[in-house]
C-alpha cells in the first residue's frame, strides 16, 4: 500500500515537472523572436548565434528539440542546483520553522482567550506582516538592526556553515530568515487556529478536560501536539508561494541562492542560464512538496492512500 | 425603542435585509471600509489637493526632512514624498484590481466547471492547476516580462494568467460540497437546465467563498506585482510605491530616514482594508463560517 502511494506520488511529481518543462519550452518557442539570438545574448556576433542554433538543434522537429533540450538541461541545470540550492534551502527551512514557532505561540495565546483583544491583535498583526512587501520588511530590518543599532550584519550568508563557522553563519541568517518568516506567519496562524478549533470539539479533549487538566495544558499537550504532524504538509504546500518572497529576500540580503541568481541572469539578459534556473526552481519546489508528502505518509500511518 | 426582545418586536426579515444588517453591525466592515475609502481617496483625490504634485525637480527643496511645508519630507531630487506617495498608489491599485478581477473570473469559471462539469473536466482542470501551483508565481512572470519587455498591460495579463488556479481550487472544493445538497437535486428534478442550476443555485451558494477568494487574490496580485516592480520587471517607474522605494533605498542608507516607512505602510493599509471587507462580507453571507458565535 505504502509502496504504491510512494510510486504514485513520485510519478505525479515527475509528470508535473515534465509539464513545467513543456510549458517553458512552448513559451520560448511561441515568442516572436529568433530563439538562438535570445539564448546567445544581446552582444553575441552572428557566428555565435548560428552555433547556438546548431547546438539547440533548431532545425530539428520540435519533439526532437524538446528531448535535446531536456538532456542539455540535465547537464547544465544540475551544477546550478548543486551550487545555489543549499543556501536557498537553508533560508526556506529556517524561515518556515521560525514562522511556525511564532504562529504556534500566537495560536496558543489566542486559544486561551478567544475573542479577546490578544486574539484579534494577533490575527491583525499576522495579516499586516503578510501585507507588507518582503523587500520592504527586509530593508527595514537591515536599516534598523544593521545600520542603526549595529547588532547584526546587513547581508545574509554566502558560505555554508562548515566553512565560516556556525555562529557567523547564524548571525548572518537571522535577518533574512526573520524577513521570510514574517511573510508567512499568517498562513501558519490560520492553520494552527483551525487545528485548535477542530480539536477543541473532539472526544479526547473532552476526556482531558474531564480529567481536570487546565485549559492551557489541554491545548498544549493534546491539541497542538496533534497539529504538529500535518504541519509537514502545510510546509510542503506553502513552498511555491514562499519562494516568491525567497527571491527578493535573497536579493535584498545579497545572498547567492537560486532566486537572486535568477534575477541576476534575467537583468543581465543571460537567458540560457535564466531558463535553466527557472527549471531548477520548478524542480526544487516540486521535489519539496513531494518530500513533505512522503515524510507525512511515513510519519502518520493513518494516512489514507487513496 | 421597544423594550420587547428583538424576536418579538420584528417579523423575520427577508434574507437580503438580514445580511445587510449583519454587515452593518460588523466592526471589521466599518474599519475596513473607512480604511479603503481613505486609501483610495488618498491616491486618486489627494493629488488634486496637494500643491506639490507635478513639481518634478525642486532644487531648493532637496532632501528635506518632514516639515509643515513637506509633511513627509522630500527626496534627493526635491520631490515631495507625500505627493509621490499619493500618485504612486494609483498604478498598483488599478493594476491590482484589474489583475485580481481577471484572475478571479477565470478561477470562478474554471472552479465551477471543474466542480460541476463531470469527472473528465474536473481531473483535466485539476492537473492544470497542479502544474501552476507547483511553481512560484513570480518565476514565470519575471521570465515573460523580461523576454517581452515589462509593461503595465503585459504585467496585468501575465499576473492574471498565473494567479487564477488558486481561486479555481477554492471554488471547486466548495462547488463539490454544494452540488451534493438536496436543493440542487430538487432543482434538477424540477427540470432546471445545467446552466440554470450552475448560475442560479450553485454560484449564489459559493458566493461567500468567491468574495474571500477574490479579496485574497487582490492581496496576492498586489504583492506579486510589487515584487516584480521592485526588481525592475513590473510596473514602470517612477510613480508607484515599489519603484519609489527601490529608488530611495540608497538615499535612506545615506541618512534620509523619512523615506523608509511610507511605501510599506501604504501597501499594508491597502491590503488590510480589502482583507477586512472581504472577511466582513463573508461573515454576513455565511455566519457559520465564523467557526464560533451564533448565526
Amino acid at each position: 500500500m505504502m509502496a504504491r502511494y510512494i510510486a504514485r506520488r513520485v510519478l505525479e511529481a515527475t509528470l508535473t515537472l515534465l509539464a513545467v518543462g513543456f510549458a517553458t519550452f512552448g513559451l520560448l518557442h511561441a515568442l516572436p523572436y529568433n530563439l538562438a539570438a535570445i539564448m546567445a545574448g544581446p552582444t553575441a556576433p552572428p557566428a555565435v548565434v548560428a552555433q547556438v542554433a546548431r547546438e539547440m538543434g533548431l532545425n530539428l522537429p520540435l519533439p526532437a528539440q524538446f528531448g535535446l533540450w531536456l538532456r542539455q538541461l540535465a547537464a547544465t541545470g544540475l551544477p546550478l542546483a548543486a551550487r545555489f540550492a543549499p543556501l536557498t534551502l537553508e533560508l526556506l527551512v529556517l524561515g518556515s520553522v521560525l514562522a511556525a514557532v511564532a504562529a504556534f505561540a500566537m495560536a496558543f495565546a489566542q486559544a486561551r482567550r478567544p475573542n479577546s483583544l490578544i486574539d484579534r491583535a494577533a490575527s491583525l498583526a499576522a495579516y499586516v506582516a503578510y501585507a507588507l512587501p518582503s523587500f520592504w520588511v527586509g530593508f527595514v530590518l537591515i536599516y534598523v538592526f544593521a545600520l542603526q543599532l549595529l547588532w547584526l550584519p546587513a547581508t545574509g550568508p554566502n558560505l555554508d556553515p562548515s566553512s565560516q563557522g556556525i555562529a557567523n553563519w547564524a548571525t548572518e541568517m537571522v535577518l533574512p530568515a526573520m524577513t521570510l518568516a514574517l511573510s508567512t506567519i499568517a498562513l501558519w496562524l490560520t492553520y494552527f487556529g483551525g487545528a485548535i478549533e477542530e480539536a477543541l470539539h473532539s472526544e479526547y479533549v473532552r476526556t482531558a478536560r474531564a480529567k481536570g487538566l487546565s485549559e492551557g495544558r489541554v491545548i498544549l499537550a493534546h491539541v497542538l501536539r496533534n497539529a504538529l504532524l500535518p504541519a509537514i504538509t502545510i510546509a510542503g504546500m506553502s513552498l511555491p508561494t514562499l519562494f516568491n518572497n525567497v527571491i527578493v529576500v535573497e536579493w535584498v540580503f545579497a545572498m547567492q541562492g537560486l532566486g537572486s541568481e535568477l534575477i541576476y541572469s534575467l537583468t543581465g539578459f543571460d537567458y540560457s542560464r535564466a531558463v535553466d534556473l527557472v527549471m531548477v526552481i520548478g524542480a526544487f519546489t516540486i521535489l519539496g512538496s513531494l518530500v513533505a508528502d512522503l515524510l507525512y505518509a511515513l510519519a502518520d500511518p493513518r494516512i489514507k492512500f487513496s | 425603542m421597544s423594550t420587547l426582545p428583538q424576536t418579538f418586536a420584528s417579523a423575520p426579515a427577508p434574507r437580503a435585509a438580514r445580511r445587510w444588517r449583519r454587515l452593518l453591525r460588523d466592526r471589521e466592515f466599518w474599519f475596513g471600509g473607512v480604511l479603503l475609502i481613505a486609501i483610495i481617496g488618498f491616491a486618486f483625490l489627494g493629488p488634486a489637493l496637494d500643491p506639490h504634485v507635478g513639481e518634478h525637480y525642486d532644487m531648493a527643496a532637496q532632501t528635506l526632512g518632514p516639515s509643515l511645508g513637506h509633511l513627509l519630507g522630500t527626496n534627493v531630487l526635491g520631490q515631495d514624498e507625500l505627493a509621490q506617495l499619493m500618485v504612486g498608489g494609483q498604478s498598483p491599485i488599478i493594476a491590482g484590481v484589474l489583475a485580481a478581477a481577471v484572475a478571479s473570473l477565470i478561477g470562478i469559471a474554471m472552479g465551477t466547471i471543474a466542480g460541476y462539469g463531470g469527472r473528465l473536466a474536473d481531473s483535466a482542470l485539476m492537473r492544470v492547476t497542479d502544474v501552476f501551483l507547483s511553481v512560484p508565481q513570480v518565476v514565470p512572470i519575471l521570465l515573460i516580462e523580461s523576454l517581452l519587455g515589462a509593461s503595465t498591460k503585459s504585467l496585468i495579463i501575465v499576473v492574471a494568467l498565473t494567479a487564477w488556479p488558486a481561486t479555481a481550487r477554492i471554488v471547486r472544493a466548495r462547488t463539490l460540497v454544494v452540488r451534493q445538497q438536496p436543493f440542487i437535486e430538487a432543482a434538477i428534478a424540477g427540470g432546471a437546465s445545467r446552466s440554470r442550476v450552475l448560475l442560479h443555485h450553485i454560484v449564489p451558494n459559493v458566493l461567500d467563498e468567491i468574495i474571500v477568494a477574490t479579496t485574497n487574490q487582490f492581496a496576492n496580485v498586489v504583492l506579486i506585482m510589487a515584487i516584480c516592480t521592485f526588481i525592475g520587471l513590473g510596473l514602470p517607474p517612477p510613480w508607484n510605491w515599489a519603484s519609489m522605494f527601490a529608488a530611495d533605498m540608497p538615499n535612506i542608507i545615506s541618512g534620509q530616514w523619512w523615506l523608509v516607512y511610507p511605501p510599506g505602510i501604504a501597501f499594508a493599509v491597502l491590503l488590510l482594508s480589502v482583507h477586512l471587507l472581504g472577511e466582513a462580507v463573508r461573515h454576513a453571507l455565511n455566519p457559520l463560517s465564523l467557526g464560533h458565535g451564533e448565526p
